[in-house]
């Protein structure tokens, strides 16, 4: 694991609505070295997405922007550059992959032709005939069997297993440096999600490319990242190695998150849920967003932010934003 | 994709089929055409023969059988009202003012809604945007005839830019084309706009866009291959509607084309032109229909392939 290939620094990204402007990715900080993986763990709405699209910037437009902050890639910040630059960044130095590989690709063109388009953006002036062999050679690459036959398929052709290669495909097309995925695996079956990680690890295991994994999928995390952000509110409440986080989850919303998944050592007849729901986007917020649904809430909670702080496990990347800690819970 | 044509094709038959049948049976419920034909002191002899003569005195179905062959070659009988014609001729000579006409209102109407309705989705909330809504509220406000007479006014009377009306060329066709296609603008700048919103909203022009493709292709390439759809069924509507606002235009502008001449002949009591005039537009827009089936299937391979 080398030096930070991409670094985000106190971002914030505000969505202006009618309301007024809502922070959605609010102080944002991590920073991810090439050949590691980074999970950014949270529920709908906590930001995560957000903070993808920020690092892309194809915020919803006209109401999303990055009010501050900064994007680092290999030192250049990202953040203000204009168009035209930014536009050379997307799926040359960072690829994305998304959610659903059946709404992803687009349903009039061909694979090959999908594949090709990313491939020409990052080799332009090439022809396309010319790379017709490369296309194979990345289907092969992300396991589309067949693929000689596939460039030809349309999207509905395929099945979401398929999609999905083929948008991991157009992800790595540029060899990007850092790889975002939004939740790749979250629309496909179980038993293909476990290849799909697979896939990925083996990516980035031959190029050494970065990864970004947004998942709400803890055991994922467990499995394939080296460490997290827990995201709550557009806010990190905890963040470390995956080992440090795990074995000694420090905000209580990570505790609650690490309860709430099932294990099979342990037969419960209840699954722990988290009460209430996670905070509407508003303009005004005092305090810490979870402190609504936390069992260990105290005044302070209700009306100041809580800083990071060093977490229970000790080590100094390891941190968490609780009023909590280091108390008796 | 040769089943799809086949497909399509058996079901314009029987459209025709139908199509048909309600001619046939219309131009009967009108009464009969006997007493159009002969002066008001005919005998009886001469009504007898007269029925006779025309096969009047068989059963219908005979009749409508007669009609369809006779209708499969294009024969509708002779004018009654244009002596020494058929009904067919009368009307295929001035199909090609009709269609000039129309063709021209068509093609103002694309080239001007398809970017408006785009660019007013992309810079959705613009002033752009804004202007487009109230050029497509004012077209679908205005009827066409009024428009008409307001454009000649303007345009052809007081700035004397283009012939009032009449026949000939380009300048004489572009007031009742504008005053034709309007409508259409404003109906297809509202539908290209509403279908554009919806696919720029989708993950593949996300997609598109994460993986470093330029704004236009985004917006041309993989946004509006997807949204034209909308617009291509809508050329369906189009076609037929230009035939039927033909009737209306073209009798504000003098144009001498089908829908002039279906008002005359209508007003002379010209059945076998009347019944002409209503089968070439059907059969018009049955072919605008069956040629936007084939559209269809030429931007979207899910139809292509299913």
């Amino acid at each position: 694991m080398g030096a930070s290939v991409l670094q985000v620094k106190n971002l914030r990204t505000v969505l202006d609505l009618a309301t007024g402007s809502v922070p959605v990715v609010d102080d944002v900080s991590f920073d991810v070295g090439a050949g590691e993986t980074l999970g950014i763990v949270g529920e709908s709405g906590s930001g995560k997405s957000m903070t993808a699209l920020s690092i892309m910037q194809v915020l919803p437009q006209p109401i999303g922007r990055i009010e501050s902050g900064e994007i680092l890639l290999d030192q250049t910040d990202l953040v203000g550059l204009p168009e035209e630059e930014i536009a050379k960044v997307r799926g040359r130095d960072i690829g994305m992959i998304l959610q659903d590989p059946h709404t992803s690709l687009n349903p009039v063109f061909t694979i090959g032709n999908q594949v090709i388009e990313a491939l020409q953006i990052n080799n332009p002036g090439t022809p396309r005939k010319s790379l017709l062999g490369r296309v194979v050679d990345l289907l092969r690459q992300v396991n589309v069997a067949d693929a000689e036959r596939r460039v030809h398929a349309y999207p509905h052709q395929m099945s979401g297993g398929m999609k999905q290669r083929v948008v991991g495909a157009i992800a790595i097309a540029g060899a990007p440096k850092v790889i975002i995925a939004d939740e790749p695996t979250t629309a496909l079956d179980v038993t293909i999600q476990l290849q799909y990680l697979e896939l990925l690890r083996d990516i980035q295991e031959e190029t050494g490319t970065a990864i970004i994994f947004i998942t709400h999928d803890l055991g994922i995390v467990a499995k394939l990242c080296h460490k997290l952000v827990v995201m709550y509110g557009g806010k990190i409440v905890e963040s470390g190695t995956v080992a440090d986080v795990f074995r000694a989850p420090s905000h209580p919303y990570t505790e609650a998150l690490l309860k709430s998944v099932p294990s099979v050592d342990q037969k419960v007849d209840r699954l722990y849920a988290i009460d209430g729901q996670p905070p509407a986007l508003s303009v005004d917020r005092k305090g810490c967003s979870f402190a609504p649904r936390c069992p260990y809430v105290r005044d302070i909670c209700t009306h100041q932010v809580p800083q990071h702080d060093a977490g229970l496990s000790g080590a100094d990347t390891h941190l968490a934003a609780c009023w909590n800690m280091g108390r008796d819970r | 994709m040769l089943r799809f044509i086949f497909t399509r094709l058996s079901h314009m038959l029987i459209a025709l089929f139908v199509i048909t049948v309600i001619v046939f049976s219309l131009s009967h419920l009108t009464g009969s055409p006997i007493d159009a034909l002969l002066p008001d002191d005919a005998t009886q002899q001469q009504i007898d023969s007269l029925t006779e003569h025309l096969g009047l005195d068989r059963p219908y179905y005979v009749q409508y059988l007669t009609f369809l062959q006779n209708a499969a070659v294009g024969d509708f009988g002779d004018s009654t009202k244009w002596k020494g014609n058929t009904a067919a001729a009368v009307v295929l000579e001035r199909l090609p003012a009709t269609l000039k006409l129309g063709g021209l209102a068509v093609l103002i109407s694309v080239v001007v809604a398809i970017p408006l309705g785009v660019l007013s989705a992309v810079w959705r909330g613009s002033v752009f945007d804004r202007m487009a809504g109230v050029i497509a509220l004012l077209g679908q406000s205005f009827p066409a005839f009024w428009l008409g007479i307001i454009l000649m006014w303007i345009f052809a009377v007081m700035l004397g830019w283009f012939p009032t009306s009449g026949y000939g060329g380009l300048s004489y066709m572009i007031l009742p084309a504008i005053a034709m296609a309007w409508f259409q603008i404003a109906a297809l700048t509202r539908l290209t706009r509403s279908a554009m919103l919806e696919v720029l909203d989708t993950e593949y022009v996300k997609l598109a866009r994460v993986k470093g493709v330029n704004e236009r292709s985004v917006i041309w390439k993989h946004a509006f291959r997807n949204a034209a759809i909308v617009p291509v069924t809508y050329f369906g509507v189009l076609a037929g509607s230009l035939l039927t606002g033909s009737v209306v235009v073209e009798t504000v502008f003098a144009w001498p084309g089908t829908g002039l001449l279906a008002i005359d002949a209508i007003r002379g009591r010209d059945f076998p032109v009347v019944q002409s005039v209503v089968m070439f537009f059907a059969v018009f827009y049955l072919l605008a229909n069956f040629l936007v089936d084939v559209l269809y299937a030429v931007v979207d391979p899910r139809i292509r392939f299913s």
